[in-house]
Order: C-alpha cells, then structure tokens, then sequence
C-alpha cells in the first residue's frame, strides 16, 4: 500500500492507494485517512485525476475512547478506474480540519494497457471460472455480441438481448442470451412480455444457481453486467426470422446522483459498501426494460449429398442398436432398442424405424428422449424399443438401420449404419401355424392349444383416430335459447294449465248436475202436469197416467237427488226432517202413488172423475211439499 | 277401339306416369340426403389427414365448419388435424365443441383426456361437496339440448295424459296415476336442465396462447396475478373490448386479453 502522510502535531493524514499497479479498465480503491483530528473536517478537494474515472464510496468516522483519552479517525473512500495507460499521480489533497489547512502529496500509480493473462479473448465463452459476486478489478470483456450496439451513456439500466450466431440451417441451435448492464441497483423478477418465438422450437437453460455479475466499463461509466436468461432456439423452417425477445421486469433504486456532496454531511456514521452506496434517498420503483428486436436467418437444408434415410435430425450424434437375447423360444418375445445419442434438438429426432420381417410380429414401439443442459449444449439421447415376437423357428436377421443427420459446422450430411444382428429362433411349445394339416393327426380336426393371455395394455398413450364417418347432426347452439324452444315450453304449459281447468270442472259437474235438477224439480213437475191436464182434457187417459206418474216420481227423484226409478213413498219418509209433521204429507203422497200404480196397471175403470181426483192431489202433493223440509 | 276399353288404358296410363313422378321425386330427395351426410370437402380432408397433410386437413375442416357443416366428428376430426400440427389450443377448443353435441361419444373423451394430461397448468376443483361432484360427473354425460328436449317431451307427455283423461273419463283411474308418474319426471327433468343450463350460463374459453400473463385489471399496467399457459380453460363471466375476466375451476380469477384465448 503506497501511502503518504501529513501529520501536524495530533493530526496526520495519510492517502492509500489499494494497488499501485492496474491495467486500463481496472479500479482501485483510494482512501484519505484522517487521524486524531479535532473540529470539523471538511471534504478533501482535488483536482479531477487525470486518467482515471472517480466515484465516491463515502465517509467513516471511528471514534474510540482508551484510557480516557479519546482518539478519532475518519476514513474518505474514493474509486478509481482506470481509462488510460501511463504513470499517474493520484493527488495532491487539500483537507480542511478545524479552519487550517492540511495538504498530502499525491500518490504514484502505474496504469499498463494490456489486461495480462487472466483476461479472456473476445468472442470465446465468457466468464472465468472464480467467485463471482464482488469479483471487482477482473476485466470481463463480453463477446462483441452482447456489447450495446449504440451510445447508452444517458441510460442508467438496459438489456442486450442478443445471439451467438446470425444465420443458421434448420433445427441447428441458436443460443439466445440476455445480459442486463445496469448503473442502479436493481433486481431482475423475471419477464414482463415473454419472448415471442414463431418459427423456433426452445429449450430453456436451467438458471444458473449464483448468476455471474461483473463490471463492465462503457462509455466512461460503470455498469454492472450479468447474464440472467439463456434460451436455445431451433429453427423449424428457412426464412429470415425477427424473434421479438420480449420485455424485461426489473425493480430499481434510484439514489440522488447530482452531487458527491451528499456524501459528505459531517454527522454521519457512514457505513462502507461494496457496490452502490447507501444513501438517505433512495427511491424503488418496478421498471420494465425492453429489447431490441433479434433477426436470425435460416437457411434451409441443402438437397445435394441428402440421403434418403434423412428425417430431419441437425447435429452430432451417434447410433446403436441391440437386442435382449440372442436365443429365443417362437412365441417369447425380443425387446430391440436402438438409442440415438449426441448434441442437437433430440426431441424431434427420428429414430430409424423396423420395417416388417417375415416371420415376426412387430408391435409398436416405444420412444424415450433424455436432454440434457450442460454447459449451454442442448445434448441427451432418445432411445426406441419395439417388441418383436418371432412366429416360427429358424436363424433370422435383424437388418441393419440406417440414420442420417446434418452436421451444421461441417455443413455436410452423414449417415450412420446400425449392426444386424443375428437371431436364433428355437421351435417353441405351441405348434407351428399349419401349413399343409393332413388328416393325419388321428381324425380330430380341433385341439384346444394352451395360450397365456396377456393384458391389453397400452404401449403409449395417443389420441384416437379420425372419424371417416361423418356421423351426428350439426350442431346449432343452445336450444333453451332459442324463439322456438320458449314458445313451445310455454304454449304447453298454457295446453296443461287448460286441461288441468277442464279436469277439475268435470269432477264437480255431478255435483253441478245434483243442485242444477233440485232447483228445477218443481218448474219441471209444473210443466209435467201442465201436460198431464192437457192429455186429460182430451181423453187419453192412458197417457195421462203415465205423464202424471213421470212428473211425480221426477219431481222426488229430482228432489231426493235419485234416479226415477229408485223413488218409494219409504225412501222419502226417511229424507223428512224431524221437525215435519211427516203424517200428513206421508198419507197424500202414498194416497197418489196407489191411485197412479192402480191407474197404470191396474183394471180400474178410467173415468174423468177418477183422473181429475187424481190430478188435482199430485199437484196438491207437490204444492205441498214445496215447503217441506229435507234433511 | 270402343269406348268401355279406352277408359281403363287411359287409366292406367295415368296411374303410371303418376307412380313414375313420386318414384323420380322419392329417389331425388334421398340422393340429396345421402349426399348431403357427406360432402366431397370432407372425404378430401380425411384423405389429406390419412397422408398426414395436417396443415390441408385443418384447412379443410375449417370450411366445412364455416359453412355450418358443424357435426361433432368433424370437429373431432379438426381437434385431430390441429393436435398433429402441435396447436393444443386449438385442438381442445374443437374437441369440446364436439363434445357439446355428443358428450358420450368415447372417442372424443380419449382424446380429450390425451390432451389435457398433457398441458402444464394443473387446476383442480377444490375437494368440494362429494355428492355434488359425482352428480357434475354424471350431468356431463347429458348435453343441454338433450336435457332441454327431455323437458318439453315431458309438459308433452303430460298434456297428452290429460286429454285422454277428459275424453276417456272411464280411464280416468289409470290416467291420473301415469300423469302423476310424468308429473315426477318433468320435475326431475326440469332440475337436470336447470343444472345444465346453470353450468352452461358463462362461455367456455381456452387460452391459445403459449403462455398468457393473467392480470389483475383489464390492461397491460395492471399487475401480474398469475402465469397460465396453452390449453388451459376457464369460464368468462365479465369482459371490456380487449378484455375477458376467467375464472379457473380452482377458483383464482383474473383478467386476459380477448386474442389470446377462443371460446368454445
């Protein structure tokens, strides 16, 4: 530590430099150290450092009491980058303490432009394996790409989105990077508008655990760099593609920057720290960072040297294949895997496909694919099992497969064969499918064969497929919301309502008949007797009969609410009342009903008198019982 | 030829040339109908499906559906087209609209249930009243119209009972034991639809978008509420002009824009 000092009697001051040799764009730290000083000390001013760019990093004041005697030391921390090689002087110093002026001299430094051995060459992969956070003075330099394209001096915090290659051919990875530079303490949540990636299939690098932060000169300012978000992008198709790489959400302290001033109010137990200093005004606010648009071209695979085998596969990979058992019984069945295994998008890999052999039975089979993520590769391998079950004996082959893929960095195509491999099938238990049966097996055409279900179950889970029918009646919408539904609904309930009406009306009717023919009884027996007079005026004293019996026996079935028929002289003594003087009435009546029994059937010499006595007691009877009581 | 002979060829040939026209007439209305059940665009997109020109299918599928072709295994057929070509979205959004007209139909609940066992978002119904669950199971066996059909046979059932019962007053015993049955059953049918309808009374939307942002308020100043992605469905029961406010089977609600997602 290079250091000089002033003392004048209690008070020394003294100037530190943390290293006396840096390269261009590296920063050491200056400290003006005040000892035992008594009054106030005011800020040190100098003239700006030539060759260096400068920030403050606070004041600090220790007070301690020993032995009664009180001794204090207040620390003034600069920092200082470098930006041009050569011998410089940081310095001299004016210090103001208590009202007298205090000078230290400057201190000698040596700034060399070459980074040395420990800086990275651009474009290769960045960041030097080491700690990283508080790693300040490495010089990081990031690849070209991912420097700002334009001047940003005027801003505080912005994102470089940017990608590791401008043109490439179908399915070959692009890696897609997103580095913020940030003068302000800030704190990256994620994205505000995800990157929209049409045309491109992702794989998302996992983030790293402790994201790598450095420091980065530009423009003259200090920016602190890290890269928060990796993304591999698979081309799907050729064309000139803009990937639109989204909008960042950052939350931000903004701190009062006018003056270093600031820093330097004499009252404050000041803190050091490391990155950002601390100050009374801070302000934190979400801020969102958009990105400038990214143009990818791709260009399509190229039809010379394209092996027929050819499915799309883009990358380095390798092939193998092999069977369980080399021995097998007819019937028992053979897994054969063939596992693709290399760098590139192995998701949409094809693996090569087992065309049909005489004499197995291939089932479907079934893939797996296992990425992986390292070191910004997408890798991993896929890897097919079919299931075959050999029909009948014999030594069979299983033929070679052939697996093609594009190698973009040699931009040619290569085609990898499989082995065969050589099967040995052993006659198994059951027999063999018949080929020429004879009646030779002694007459029974049948024989139940021992057979071992297996379970239907899946070999993998896929939709169904279409249906070539065109089955169903065409869907309209809703129909409780249609005109036509309500109307229907509510014309049947008005049809049910009627019916309803209808119905209960019919049920009393026989009640409505009952009252309806007791207030007519007498009108109707008036006009029965009416007629009755009539037929006797002319004679017909058979007919008379008959009318007058019709009136008085409708009269009480009328009455009594009975059918005609069921009317005795009996039946309405019961229906009197007690209060009735039954006697009277009883006598007249049966009085007319004999006369009437004896006239109709009986061979009783019908003369004027008879009838004429016999009308004028049924109308009595009538009249009468008009004002009779009935229960 | 005398005239008692000419009247019956006369006659004759009449009824013939009569016969003939109904036959003529007959046979063209079920060549339009046998026709009609399945038009060319259709055998065309089945056979671009079958040489796995998805992108055709789709197409095709499309228009017949536009031009109100709308039966559910051609929206079957379009859910098909549109999961080969990876459009989960899409595929869901036909395939419930084919299972709105045939909830039964086992093939569209295999795929269905395909694609939905695939999607990254799990929104499951909270653990709610059992019996209430098992009946929304059953419900989903039976579709609206078919519910609302059910009700109106039976006012119909009903009234046809009544008439009997007025102009068959003998029976009358028996008739109003079969209208108290129907009566029964109309109630019983009117809570099916009632439920139905009730499910069914805010559209059904599923998110097209890979990753939709689910805010809190109708615009992109509003705050982030949660992350749904492609395939996800929800009930829309608000929306502004750009806006649909969702609500999740679980329960959470928020606000997505109109274009990121399609209703059923």
């Amino acid at each position: 530590m290079m250091l000089s000092s002033a003392a004048f009697a209690e008070t020394s001051i003294e100037a530190s430099v943390s290293r006396s040799r840096l390269a261009v764009g590296e920063e050491l730290t200056l400290d003006i150290i005040v000892n035992g000083a008594s009054g106030k000390i005011s800020k040190p001013a100098f003239s700006p450092f030539d060759g260096f760019n400068s920030y403050s990093q606070g004041h600090s004041q220790e007070i301690s009491i020993v032995n009664g005697q009180m001794s204090s030391r207040s620390i003034f921390t600069y920092i200082l980058i470098a930006n041009s090689e050569g011998k410089k002087k940081i310095g001299p110093f004016d210090v103001n303490i208590g009202g007298k002026n205090f000078k230290v001299p400057a201190v000698d430094v040596e700034v060399m432009s070459d980074p040395g051995p420990s800086g990275p060459a651009p474009g290769r992969s960045p960041l030097p394996t080491g700690p990283s956070s508080g790693q300040m003075g490495t010089v990081y330099s990031p690849p070209p790409r991912a420097l700002p394209g334009q001047d940003v001096s005027d801003q505080d915090i912005f994102v470089k989105a940017w990608v590791d290659k401008d043109e490439a051919f179908i399915n070959e990875p692009v890696i897609m990077t997103y580095t913020i530079y940030t003068r302000l303490s800030a704190t990256y949540k994620g994205f505000e508008k995800e990157p929209v990636t049409t045309g491109f299939w992702i794989e998302e690098f996992p983030p790293e655990k402790t994201p790598k932060r450095t420091e980065q000169l530009i423009n003259g300012s200090r920016y602190v760099v890290a890269d928060v978000r990796k993304i591999a992008l698979f081309p799907t198709e050729a064309g000139v593609f803009t990937v639109d790489p989204g909008t960042l959400s950052t939350i931000v302290e903004v701190r009062n920057r006018d003056d270093f001033d600031s820093f330097f109010s004499s009252n404050i137990f000041g803190r050091r720290n490391v990155a950002f200093p601390s100050s009374f005004v801070t302000q934190v606010y979400s801020r969102p960072i958009p990105t400038d648009k990214v143009t990818l071209v791709v260009k399509a695979l190229p039809e010379q040297g394209r092996p027929a085998s050819f499915k799309g596969a883009v990358g380095e990979y390798s092939i193998d294949s092999s069977v369980d058992k080399k021995e097998v019984q007819a019937g028992d069945p053979v897994t054969f895997r063939v596992k693709v295994r290399g760098k590139g998008n192995l998701n949409t890999v094809q693996t090569p496909a087992l065309t049909p052999i005489d004499g197995f039975k291939i089932y479907d089979s079934s893939s797996s694919a296992n990425i992986a993520k390292d070191d910004m590769v997408v890798a991993g391998e896929k890897v097919t099992e079919t299931v075959l079950v050999p029909k009948k004996a014999g030594e069979f082959t299983i033929p070679a497969l052939k697996f093609s893929y594009f190698d973009p960095s040699a931009r040619a195509y290569r085609e990898l064969t499989t082995r065969e491999h050589r099967l040995n099938v052993r006659p198994g238990t059951e027999p063999d499918e018949p080929s020429s049966s004879g009646p030779s097996s002694g007459g029974s055409a049948f024989t139940p064969e021992p057979f071992e279900k297996q379970d239907v179950s899946l070999v993998e889970k896929d939709i169904r497929y279409i249906k070539t029918a065109d089955i169903g009646e065409p869907y309209k919408g809703f129909v409780h919301r249609t005109l036509f539904y309500g109307a229907l609904n509510f014309l049947l309930f008005a049809l049910i309502g009627v019916l309803a009406w209808l119905l209960m009306r019919g049920d009393t009717s026989a009640e409505d008949r009952k009252i309806s023919r007791l207030r007519s009884s007498h009108r109707t027996a008036k006009n029965r007797l009416r007629q009755a007079h009539a037929l006797l005026k002319k004679g017909l004293y058979d007919e008379f009969c008959a009318e007058i019996s019709r009136a008085l026996y409708g009269y009480y079935a009328d009455k009594l609410g009975l059918s005609d028929r069921n009317v005795t002289a009996d039946l309405i003594a019961e229906r009197l009342s007690e209060k009735e003087d039954a006697s009277a009435i009883m006598g007249e009546i049966k009085q007319v009903f004999d006369a009437i029994s004896m006239g109709r059937f009986g061979h009783v010499k019908k003369d004027a008198e008879a009838m004429k006595k016999i009308y004028e007691l049924a109308d009595r009877v009538i009249t009468r019982f008009e004002k009779v009581k009935l229960k | 030829m005398s005239p008692a002979l000419s009247k019956p060829n006369e006659q004759l040939r009449k009824g013939g040339v009569r016969r003939f026209l109904v036959a003529m007439i007959l046979f063209g209305t079920l060549a339009s109908i046998a026709w009609a059940d399945t038009p060319t665009r259709f055998i065309e997109a089945n056979a671009s499906y079958k040489g796995r020109d998805f992108k055709n299918a789709a197409l095709a599928y499309e228009e017949l559906a536009a031009a109100g072709h709308t039966t559910p295994a051609l929206y079957y057929d379009l859910g098909n087209s549109y999961l080969r070509l990876g459009k989960k979205g899409k595929a869901i959004v036909a395939y419930e609209r084919a299972l709105r007209a045939a909830p039964r139909d086992p093939d569209v609940r295999w795929n269905l249930d395909v694609v939905k066992s695939g999607l990254p978002d799990r929104i499951e119904e909270p653990y709610g009243d059992l019996i209430l669950m098992k009946v929304n199971e059953a419900l989903a066996y039976v579709s609206v119209n078919e519910a609302a059909w059910a009700f109106t046979l039976s006012l119909g059932v009903i009234a046809l009972l009544m008439g009997l019962a007025l102009l068959a007053p003998g029976a009358r015993a028996w008739t109003r034991g079969l209208i108290s049955f129907a009566v029964l059953f109309a109630v019983f049918a009117a809570g099916v639809f009632a439920f139905e309808v009730w499910k069914e009374k805010d559209a059904l939307a599923v998110l097209l978008d890979r990753e939709v942002v689910v805010r809190y308020g109708p615009s992109e100043n509003e705050s982030k509420a949660f992350l749904l992605h492609e395939g996800a469905e929800a009930r829309v029961t608000d929306s502004t002009d750009d806006w649909f406010f969702i609500r999740l089977a679980n329960g959470h609600s928020g606000w997505v824009p109109k274009r990121a997602c399609e209703i059923v």
